[in-house]
């Protein structure tokens, strides 16, 4: 009630030249009022499961990558024969992995640029979790889960590092092959490609060893006695 | 005298309008950033989100009908995409502390996501130069611009779930 009526004052302002007074402390108020919403003040956000999130995505793109590096080593096993369906898989799993992989080339460019910090979020995570298992567990084994999240920041460094000279080859041979998907390009672009599987075995190597990483993490907070999932 | 008088009175004068000038200007530096500054509050959050999901949606349609366009519609496209990027920063902005703090990651990936779609009209140059047709380079990035930027709206979605945009 007391707000209403220094509000109503502030209202009131261009009635008399002496009610300017009350307008500091009514613009004071209004503020208050607006500080003290309940609205703004339940915005409690949860903390994101990034350790399972970032495993599903790497465990998606080495699925992605096995599929066009074998749509690329078929080209040349079907060379001899009619190449061009093994162009067009090729072509598909091209613009797949261009799509799909948006999400681990995002989530490895963003553990780089925050370093350190990314963790922090998951150790914040692992530390908030209604089981106390998990939590007395992320507590016991933090040096190890620690050094296991740097191994995994330099493999995404890696993968990060070779995924786009690896898109940008495999883009190449799609140009290259589009026109005619004949023996004699096959084979004129033979360098291409081997230069293509070359990059995308790398590319493999750093998920396999963050997989490798985040199975390791995993373990170590798997409370005894309980099924691994996979 | 007098005219001595008259000449230190303009340029005093002038000093004065200038050094006025010059601290209006400072309380009005002063106090520009709070009128200003994007407001945190639900209704503020619920607004940039649509937005950016308006203007991601309307460049996913540029990318249908670009082909169409003269000009190929590329530098459309660039427009579109770079609205997409100007609505984000300005939802960005209306993040309150918790929300950029328990969000950091996502925010960032989020970010990259759009740095990593981006590089689409760089690979469309580059097929380009590499001989593929530019009617056939230009549908690629198209499609893959289309289907890149729905799975970052999708992304964009979630986050704001779980980050409680707006509630």
């Amino acid at each position: 009630m007391r707000i209403r009526s220094v509000t109503g004052a502030g209202i009131n302002v261009k009635c008399s030249c002496g009610y300017w007074r009350w307008l500091p402390p009514a613009a004071v108020a209004a503020v208050l009022i607006g500080c003290a919403s309940t609205e703004t003040a339940r915005n409690e956000p949860t903390l994101r499961d990034d350790f399972i999130e970032y495993r599903q995505i790497v465990v998606q793109a080495i699925g992605q990558v096995d599929t066009t590096m074998r749509a690329l080593e078929e080209i040349s096993a079907q060379a001899h024969r009619d190449p061009r369906p093994a162009y067009a898989a090729f072509a598909k799993a091209v613009h797949r992995l261009e799509v799909d992989s948006i999400k681990v080339r995002a989530h490895t460019q963003a553990m780089r640029a925050r370093g350190d910090a990314y963790f922090d979020h998951w150790e914040k995570y692992l530390a908030g979790v209604d089981d106390e298992q998990v939590r007395q567990l992320a507590e016991k084994h933090r040096p190890d889960l620690k050094q296991s999240f740097q191994q995994a920041q330099m493999a995404s460094q890696q993968v990060r590092e070779v995924f786009r000279p690896f898109l940008s080859d495999l883009q190449k041979v799609r140009a290259v092959l589009e026109a005619d998907p004949s023996l004699a390009r096959i084979d004129a672009a033979k360098s291409l490609i081997l230069a293509a599987q070359d990059k995308g075995r790398q590319v493999q190597q750093g998920l396999d060893r963050i997989l490798a990483e985040m199975n390791s993490m995993t373990a170590m907070l798997r409370p005894p006695g309980t099924a691994p999932k996979r | 005298m007098k005219s001595f008088t008259k000449k230190l009175a303009l340029p005093a004068a002038l000093g004065l309008v200038v050094s006025l000038a010059a601290l209006y200007a400072n309380l009005v530096s002063a106090q520009a950033p709070w009128p200003f500054a994007a407001p945190t509050t639900p209704m503020a959050q619920r607004n940039a989100m649509n937005l950016v999901i308006n203007q991601a949606n309307w460049f996913r349609s540029a990318t249908r009908t670009a082909s169409s366009y003269t000009g190929g519609g590329y530098g459309l496209l660039v427009q579109q995409f770079q609205a997409v990027r100007d609505q984000y920063a300005g939802f960005r902005s209306t993040l309150n502390p918790q929300q950029l703090n328990s969000g950091a990651n996502q925010v960032a990936e989020l970010d990259s996501g759009l740095d990593i779609i981006q590089e689409a009209f760089t690979d469309y140059q580059t097929a380009v130069a590499n001989g593929q047709s530019n009617s056939t380079a230009f549908s690629n990035m198209c499609q893959v611009l289309n289907e890149a930027m729905g799975v970052w709206v999708q992304e964009f979605r979630q986050d704001c779930r779980q980050l409680q945009v707006g509630w």
